[in-house]
Formats: structure tokens, sequence, C-alpha cells
């Protein structure tokens, strides 16, 4: 591009795999590197303030946040990409469906999309949480349940969009059929886009985890998970601040790593369309 | 080449500005021109008291739940009303006796009036209690009346209920709301129809908002000093505090958490912490369906092994008492029933290897139960400090919290092994029938743990038809001992009345109930009274702490 | 461009059936029973069955759902089970208060994150472009349960601008438009900036730089502008979002909006007042992506009519 003045730097892809790779140690490594268990409690101990043997302090049962943050960050992405494969494996079979089938199928599943889109997300998880019962397991069905829409969407364009190509119009004359043409020449096609919107996506469910928490929705104690403990910090906000602030940077730091990295893939893939 | 086909595509570019902008501007015109909601500026004399949620319902013959019922005790009078010791005083009531254990007579003042000044008399008593028990209304007081066969008016001033069986629950029923005789049997009740005889009335509603009430000028006890009372829904925990730090709110009742109470005593010069025992009790419950809980030894076990001191000086901040038994200390009818439990980890150990419960397996598990608890925070971590104890012991308890409405109906149908819950606004200690006697299981009662044991039935049975105060306090007191013998649940805590105010709040003292009936004869200072802030200074106005 | 609008009011139809059909299933699925909520520990079996035919919730359920589809074919949206007032007028008190929020925090949202997309857009790749990148996942990343109290504290306690919390008069609406705004900018500013960076790259764009326009006339006359156009379709989808996702900004700051109407209806199984909630919502979400449309029609002349609508 040697005619735009300012040319486009590529988005580097190092600090995003950075953040993500030592966060992914922190939760793999977590009993090797918490210096206590994370429910060990302590009652008389508890708002504790950061100090040299608990560097980020104790939450009100006594327990260490440096333990439960490193614990946390397996809940939290786990839920993260729990979310993310639940909603991409669903968006992307009803959006290639609605897109390479087209006809009365493409229209029953975008009215499932608009009914969903229009559909407060938040009752969903409610009504789900007040049958199964609030878990990592069901948070992941809630905000799976609401995200494929997006995934169905862009899978859906996409396809519309390469389905007249003539390598899929080929294997079609060959006489394959739709899942096949979809699995090997259509799907190939896709996986970029999908790559980069996933990696956003993990980063919008850790985020949302911490909302339904709020709601006393998320995971169930004593397992921690980021949002949980900044929600249980809530009520210590001006006696104990650091008890909302470590999780909360936990979560920053998960949501600029996967920006960044995700911005990177799209500048490198060549993707074309807004994050 | 598209290039050369959109060469400067002039006409979609001043459009897209134009539309922009236009979009902009109609945004702040419509934010200013949606109907205004011109919140008044508070002004001296409103007090203002948050609450946590909308009350469901202003009207007193149809409303349950806690926050209606404190906005009601100050619009609408009753017959009578309970002391902070739980026995009954006069209020519209001059007198009242019983005739015969089927006969309760009461003689009204005569210096009531409603809101709308009309005078309060038998005609009115008469309409709001037939109005309860007709089914047409479907009134949940209806039920606490089942005894009474009819009420007349013996005189201007003067009712005259019959019963159909000895009751001697039914001066409960003497606290009921009285209305106007012309509006009482009316099935819908506006906000403006809802007109009492108590020191306040009725000036705004404004749903999901706030209720804002206004002096009763005629009030019989005297022209309340508090002109107006706003009450403001504030969902938020953390809000309810910064509030009160930031003066726009004047009261909170039990809805902080501890720690937030302590630190708000600590830094916020113009707040102060008003104690006082309360009517509830907190409970472990236990399904005696499970076959290791149907064992009472394993039962006193599990109550041996929480070490329920340290939970309320860490968690509650020390603003509870261990509980030594069922009903509150202060109740007329309380009786400790015996020896208080005691931290014993130990012997609770040895105790359930007695019971066949011995720890096997590499964690040394005795035994796992479920434990149901409901997503509020501080309920979520008083039931991880329970499980680490308990684990300690070799029971693991295995933790969901629910949102309330699956958690109640399960709890209903039984659908736990256990739960933790509390007894709120205590008043007649037939509560104990309803919740231990063997027929009362639900939906008929609240015996939800399956608890049958025939002394306490026959016990609670006859307390109820017996008349004097100082012999059902007897019958209970056998109840008590047999059910501290017994411990179908394991008794936790009697948590405190814990009130935070401004220091501009005047003589209000906190009701055992959490009614704000006190406010009626406060007083609201414009400024606060200048006070030592100093750590002795607090100490010497601060006994209990 | 008519028959367009009538097949877009067409598909509004089976939508609305869908919500509402989703919304009646998912109440009534969920456990918990509105009358022994509403009664608590107070009444006896016979009131709570008598209280029950009164409301109607004894008859089966396939009968209370048609009864609900016939009342809302008639715009009836039935009474509130737990506070006896009609739907319609619940909903009504409410929908201002959440519409006052959500356009404050559009606008808020829109004033900060235009000149940031288009500084970031027109740094792209340098330091100005990561630092305003990365302080708009701030926004995003920084829930509103704690921005909310943050605010608070800074404005109102230590600086005594600002109340704490409440609808009342522009004063009470800045906090909570603030902490629904910045995380709505957070997205709105990637949107923007590479909505610029696509339009950039466009061959007119190329052409009109070649033509020796300034670089400041073509980020304006050409870029921007047409840059703006696909961001108004997403600002509709973003407001619809606000409507319900306004819940946790709503019960923080005590605002009285249809969010929170909705929550508290779920939680007191008040199946009509959540059915309601739901509807209007939903219709609104439908309709203002329906405007937002026309309105990305009209700016943007070469849209074509005849393409599919989704």
């Amino acid at each position: 591009m040697t005619d735009t003045p300012r040319a486009r730097k590529r988005t580097p892809l190092l600090p995003g795999l950075l953040v993500l790779s030592l966060l992914t140690a922190g939760a793999l490594f977590a009993p090797q590197l918490a210096p206590s268990p994370p429910a060990a409690q302590s009652l008389e101990n508890g708002l504790a303030a950061p100090a040299l043997d608990h560097p980020l302090g104790r939450d009100r049962l006594g327990r260490d946040q440096l333990s439960r943050v490193l614990y946390g960050a397996r809940v939290s992405l786990g839920i993260g990409l729990g979310t993310v494969a639940l909603s991409l494996m669903l968006g992307v079979l009803l959006g290639c469906a609605a897109g390479y089938l087209g006809g009365p199928v493409d229209f029953l599943i975008m009215r499932l999309v608009d009914v969903l889109l229009a559909f407060p997300g938040l009752l969903l998880a409610i009504a789900l949480a007040a049958v199964l019962g609030p878990g990592a397991g069901n948070v992941v069905l809630a905000l799976g349940l609401t995200a494929w829409t997006s995934y169905a969407r862009l899978a859906r364009g996409e396809v519309l969009s390469l389905r007249r190509r003539e390598h899929v119009l080929a294997a079609e004359a060959m006489g394959l059929g739709p899942a096949r043409v979809v699995a090997r020449h259509l799907l190939p096609l896709l996986a970029a886009p999908l790559l980069v919107q996933a990696s956003f996506g993990v980063a919008g469910a850790i985020v949302a985890e911490s909302s339904l928490s709020f709601l006393g929705l998320g995971v169930q104690a004593p397992s921690p998970s980021w949002g949980s403990m900044l929600n249980d910090g809530r009520s210590f906000l001006l006696v104990a601040p650091h008890l909302t602030i470590f999780p909360g940077l936990a979560i920053l730091f998960t949501v600029l790593g996967l920006n960044s990295l995700g911005d990177a893939l799209r500048d490198r893939l060549d993707v074309r369309f807004p994050g | 080449m598209r290039g050369i086909l959109y060469t400067t595509p002039e006409a979609p570019v001043a459009r897209a500005v134009a539309g922009v902008c236009l979009a902009l501007i109609g945004l702040s015109v419509a934010i200013l021109l949606l109907p205004g909601c011109n919140a008044p500026p508070r002004q001296v004399g409103t007090l203002a008291v948050a609450l946590e949620a909308m009350p469901t319902q202003l009207d007193p013959r149809l409303a349950t739940d806690a926050h209606s019922s404190r906005i009601a005790s100050l619009l609408f009078a009753s017959l009578l009303r309970r002391d902070a010791g739980g026995r009954a005083v006069a209020w519209l009531a001059s007198s009242w006796q019983a005739d015969d254990p089927l006969t309760w007579r009461f003689s009204l003042r005569s210096d009531f009036v409603f809101h709308d000044r009309r005078p309060v008399t038998a005609d009115d008593v008469v309409a709001s209690y037939r109005a309860l028990m007709d089914p047409v209304l479907g009134s949940p007081r209806k039920a606490m009346l089942a005894s009474v066969q009819s009420i007349e008016k013996t005189g201007p001033y003067e009712v005259v209920f019959k019963l159909s069986q000895p009751d001697a629950a039914f001066l409960e029923a003497a606290s009921f709301a009285v209305l106007p005789s012309d509006l009482a049997a009316e099935r819908h009740l506006s906000s403006e129809q809802l007109i009492g005889a108590g020191p306040y009335r009725l000036l705004e509603v404004r749903h999901g908002d706030r209720v804002l009430l206004e002096a009763h000028g005629d009030y019989a006890d005297g022209y309340p000093p508090i002109e107006r009372i706003e009450f403001r829904v504030i969902p938020d925990e953390t809000m309810r505090a910064l509030e009160l730090q930031h003066g726009s709110v004047d009261l909170v009742q039990n809805a902080l958490d501890p720690d937030t109470v302590s630190w708000l005593k600590k830094n916020v010069g113009h707040l102060e912490i008003r104690r006082s025992p309360s009517n509830s009790f907190q409970y472990l419950g236990l399904n005696l369906d499970h076959p290791a809980l149907a064992d009472k030894r394993v039962r006193r076990a599990l109550a041996m092994a929480i070490d329920r001191q340290a939970i309320v000086d860490y968690l509650l901040a020390g603003r509870a008492r261990v509980a030594s038994g069922l009903l509150p200390p202060q109740h007329w009818a309380h009786h400790d029933g015996g020896p208080a439990i005691v931290y014993a980890p130990d012997q609770a150990g040895r105790l359930l290897d007695r019971a066949g419960y011995p720890r096997r397996g590499p964690d040394g598990t005795r035994l796992t139960l479920d434990y149901k608890t409901t997503t509020q925070q501080l309920r979520r971590r008083l039931a991880e400090a329970i499980a680490a104890q308990l684990s300690a012991l070799g029971v693991k308890l295995k933790l969901s919290s629910w949102e309330w409405g699956t958690f109640y109906s399960d709890i209903k149908k039984g659908n736990f092994d256990s739960y933790s819950l509390a007894w709120v606004g205590i008043s007649d200690p037939d509560i104990l029938r309803n919740v231990f006697h063997s027929g009362m299981t639900p939906p008929l009662g609240a015996n939800r743990g399956r608890f049958a044991d025939r002394r306490v039935d026959r016990l609670t049975d006859k307390a109820l038809l017996t008349e004097t105060v100082q012999q059902r306090a007897r019958l209970y007191a056998r109840v008590q001992k047999r059910l501290a013998a017994l411990l179908p649940v394991i008794p936790l805590w009697w948590p405190e009345n814990v009130v935070v105010t401004s220091r501009r709040l005047k003589g209000f003292t906190p009701h055992p109930s959490g009614d704000l009936l006190g406010l009626a004869s406060a007083e609201l200072l414009e400024k606060p009274p200048h006070v030592d802030t100093s750590p002795e200074g607090r100490a010497a106005r601060d006994p209990l702490r | 461009m008519l028959p367009y609008l009538s097949r877009r009011l067409a598909v509004l139809v089976p939508t609305v059936l869908g919500v509402a059909t989703v919304v009646f299933l998912l109440t009534h699925a969920m456990p918990g029973d509105p009358v022994d909520i509403m009664l608590g520990e107070y009444a006896q079996a016979a009131d709570r069955e008598a209280l029950s035919r009164r409301l109607g919730l004894d008859r089966p359920v396939s009968e209370q759902y048609l009864s609900f589809l016939s009342g809302l074919a008639r715009g009836d949206l039935g009474r509130s089970i737990q506070g006896d007032q009609p739907v319609a007028e619940l909903v009504t008190l409410h929908a201002p208060a959440t519409a006052e929020l959500a356009l404050a925090a559009l606008l808020i949202a829109i004033t900060i994150a235009l000149p940031l997309g288009l500084l970031s857009a027109w740094n792209a790749g340098g330091a100005v472009d990561r630092l305003s990148l990365a302080g708009s996942m701030l926004g995003v990343a920084v829930p509103n349960f704690w921005l909310g109290p943050m605010l608070v504290l800074l404005f109102s306690i230590h600086l005594g601008w600002l109340p704490v919390s409440g609808r009342g008069g522009a004063a009470h609406l800045v906090l909570p438009a603030l902490t629904l705004g910045t995380a709505m900018a957070g997205l709105l500013v990637r949107m923007t900036r590479s909505s610029l960076l696509e339009v950039m790259g466009e061959d007119y764009v190329r052409t009109a730089r070649a033509k020796g326009l300034g670089e400041r006339m073509v980020m304006l006359r050409h870029v921007l502008a047409n840059a703006l156009t696909p961001l108004l379709s997403v600002l509709g989808l973003q407001l619809g979002g606000l409507l319900a996702g306004a819940v946790i900004t709503e019960t923080i700051f005590a605002w009285p909006g249809l969010g929170r109407l909705m929550v508290q209806a779920i939680y007191s199984r008040d199946y009509p007042v959540v059915q309601g909630c739901v509807l209007v919502i939903a219709v609104t979400y439908v309709l203002v992506n329906l405007l937002t449309d026309l309105a990305y029609a009209w700016a943007n002349p070469r849209v074509n009519f005849g393409d599919d609508d989704d």
C-alpha cells in the first residue's frame, strides 16, 4: 500500500500470545503455584490486606486471594473456552445449514436467530439457573445458547458469498452431498473469520460470567471464578478494596490479551469484518 | 474499475453527516423531553429510608412482604399492636377482654380519625374484619381468622368477636389494619383509597422507585414530628451504604453487610448504629427423611461441630447471639430447653463413630449431604463457613445456591438434605406447632423437615387451646425442652436488629420485629448534633459494643 | 422500498410470536409457584387454592398459553400477580426510565467513541491507536457493578457533585449513563476504527487522494461519512441490547426501569409481568433495528432493497 501515507502496521502477535500463555500456565500449574489450597479458610484472618505471606490479601473467609485468582483462571478460562466451543458448534452448524440449503431451512433458522436476538438473554440465564441450579456448566450453557447467533450470522454470510465459487460448484457437480461440500470445501474458508470471532468471544464470555455472578447465577461455591470473586468482593468495596481489584485486573488483562490476539489474527489472516 | 465509477460519492457524504448530526440532536432532545421525573430536592423534615425492594402491595389486606408491612404499620392503625417484648398493647382499642374463651370484647377509643378525618368506629372494624374473612377478597389473612365465627358491633365504639373454638393465638389477628367501612370490601384499592388511621398518610407511590408518606395531622396519639417519610427502593447493598455516607438516606434497617456497618460506624461521623434484639431466629434445617439425619445422634454431632461463636464473631461482626434455644430470649415463652450445645468437634466425631458413620476412604469422609442456600451473598458465605467446619469432622456438605423461587419450592417439597433459613418476626409461640407438629408438613404448615413426635404434637395442640399466658408458657417450655433433646433443627443464632441512622434522627428505638412505628414519635434535627467522634466518645455512647 | 418495508414488518409477526412462546414456556418451566412466593408463611392450603383459582393459575398450561395469546392479540397484557396492577400500566411506568437511560448512554458512547475511533484509524498501528484500543477495552472489561460504585465514590462522595442513585433530574442521569455508556463506547471505538479503515482502503478514497485532495479533506469528506453509515446499524443493535442489558446498571443505581421490573418479576414468578416486559423489549428491539436499517438506507442510497433482510 504505497499510496497510503500512513501504512497500516499489523498488530503484533506477541503481547496477546504472551498474556494468554501466562494465564494458561497459571491455570494449568495452579496447584504448584498457589501458596495455599484455594478453599482453606481462616475466619479470624478475614479481609487481611496484602502482605508478604499473602501477596494479594485474604477474602472474608480468610482464603488466600492469590491462590484463588490462580485457580480462578481455570474456571474463568474454562467458561470462556466452553462457551465459545458450544456457540461455535451451534452457530457453524445452523449458519452453514441456513446459508447452504437456503429456502425454508434458512427462513426458519433466521427467525430463530431473530427471536433469540430480540429475547433478553438474561432471562434465559436466570431460567436455566432456576431449573438446573447455578454452576460452571450451566453458565456455559446459558452463555453458549445466546452467543451462537453471531457465529451463525457470520457463517451464513460467508457461505452465501462463497457457495457460487468454482470449486464449490465443481464439488456439487461431482455429486457430493451438502454435508460433504460444506465440510470439505466451505468450512476451511470459514475457519479464519470464525477463529478471529472466537478469540473475541472468549473474552466476551469471561466478562459475561461476571455479570451472571452479580445476579447470583455464577459458578457454585467454593470453586472460584474471577467473576464470582469480583462479585463476592463487592460487599467489601468500602472495607477491603483489594478483594475486587485483583480479580478485576485478571479479567482486564485477559480481555486485553485476547482482543489483541484477535486483532493480530485478523491482520494476518486478512479477515475483513468489524470486530 | 469501481474507482472510476465512484470518484466522489458526494451525496451520500452530505446525507450521512447530516443524518448522524440529526440523530445526535434528536437523541439529546428526546432525553430532555422524556416524561420529566422531577424528584423534589429533599426538604428538611423528610426522613429518607432505604428499602431493598419495592413493596409488592401497599394494600394491607393483601400484602404479605416485609417491606409492605413496614410501611403499612405507619399508615394503618389496628386494634392492638405488639410491644418490644411481643406483648399485645392497645392502639385503636382502649381495652379488651375475654368474657369467656369464645368471646372477645374490644372497646375502641373515640379520638381516632382516618386520614380523611372521618372517625374510626365499630362499623369500620366490623367491615374490615368481615372483608378479610370473605373468600371473595382472597386475603392471605383469612387463615388466621379461621377460628372466628362472627364479629358484631355491640355499641358505636365496641365490637365482639365470637370464636368457634378457643384460640390462644387469636390476639395475633387483632393487629390487622382497619380501613374505612366503605373501602374495606373493595376488590381493588387505588393508592388514593389506601386510607387508614395511622400516624402517616400515603402521599405518592412511584412503582419501583419510592413511596412518600406525610404526617397525619389528626393522628390520635399526637402530630408526628417528622413531616415526611420517603421510602426509597435501593436494591444494591453498596449503594445503600454510599447513600448513607452521602447523607441522602437517613435510615437502613438490617440491609447492610455486617462489615460495612462496622466500617460506616468507624468512618462516617454523621451516622449512628442502633442495635436491639430481634424477633428472628436463624437455624439449620435438616430433612429427617434422610437415613442419616433421622438419627438424633447425627444431628447432635453436626450441631457440636459447627463453631457458631466464631461465625457470629467474624462473619456477623458480633451482631447476633448464639442461639441456645428456639424462641428468642426476650420472648415471653422463651425457654432454653436444657444445657446449651457447645462446640466440641472431637466429641462430635465420637458420636458419629457410634452412630455408624466412621471415617472412610482416603479423605476420611463419613457422610455427604446436600446443603441448599439462596443466592444472597451473606447466606452463601455462611454456608461456606459451615461447610468448612463440617468437613473437618468428615461430613462433606455439597453447597448449591438457588434463586429464591426454586429454593423455596424445593424446601417446601422436602427436596433437600439441609438448608439454612430464619424465622422472622416471631410473635406467637404457636409457630412451634406450625413448624414441628407432624400434621403440619407443607403445604399445610412449615414442618419442612418432616419431624414427627407425639409429645410435641400433643403439647402444641394443647397450648393453642389454653387461655392464660402463664399456662401457655409452661406448656411451650416443655415443647422447647423436648425439641432441644431431639434437635429437629440445629439452632444457629438470634440475629440482632441493626439499624444505621443519621445522627439527625432523635428518639427512635428499633423494634425487635423491625416495625418502624417508632418513627411516628421520633424527631429529625436539621443538623446532626455535635458529636465526639474519638474512640472514647464512641465507646461512651454505645455501650453494646 | 415499500415492499421491503412490508416484508420486514411481516417478518415481525413470527418473531413476536416466537418470543411470546419462548417467554411463556421458559417462565412456566421454572420451578416455584407465584402463589407460594407471594403468600410466604402466611396462608393455609385452602387460601392458596382460592388464590390460585382467582389468578387462573389452576388451569392447564396449554389453556393459560392460549388465553395469553388471545389477550396479546387484543393488546391485553394481563394483570400482575403480585401487585394486582395491569401489566400495561407497570410497563408504561417503567419504560420511560429505561429509554432515558439508554439514550443518554448512547449519547455518551457516541461522544467518546467517534473521536477515539477516528484518532485510532488515523494513526492505525501507532502508539495512539494502541492506547485508544486498550482504553476502549477497559470499558468492556470493567464490570458495571464495580464501575458504578467507583464513580459514585468519586463524584458523589468525594467531590459532592452528583447524587448517589435514584431517578430524578439530569444530575441523577449522569453516573448511570456514564457507567452504561463507557461499556458501550468500548465496542463502538473498535467498530468505528475498523469501519474507517475499511473505507480508507476503498478505491474511491485512493482516487480522491490521487486527485491531490488534502489528507484531512479526504478523511472528512469521503472516509468519515462513508464509514458512519454502517455504524448506524451497529448502533441500532447496541441500543436494543441496552434495553435489557441495563439490568445491572439499573439495579446498582436504583433506576426504576424495565430491566429491573423484569428481573424482579422473574424472581417472584409474576408471569404476566415477565411476559409483558420481554415482549415490549423484543418489539422495541426489532423496531429500532428496522428504523436504523431504514436510516441506513436513506443515508446510503446504494443499498439494494432486493437483498436479503438479515
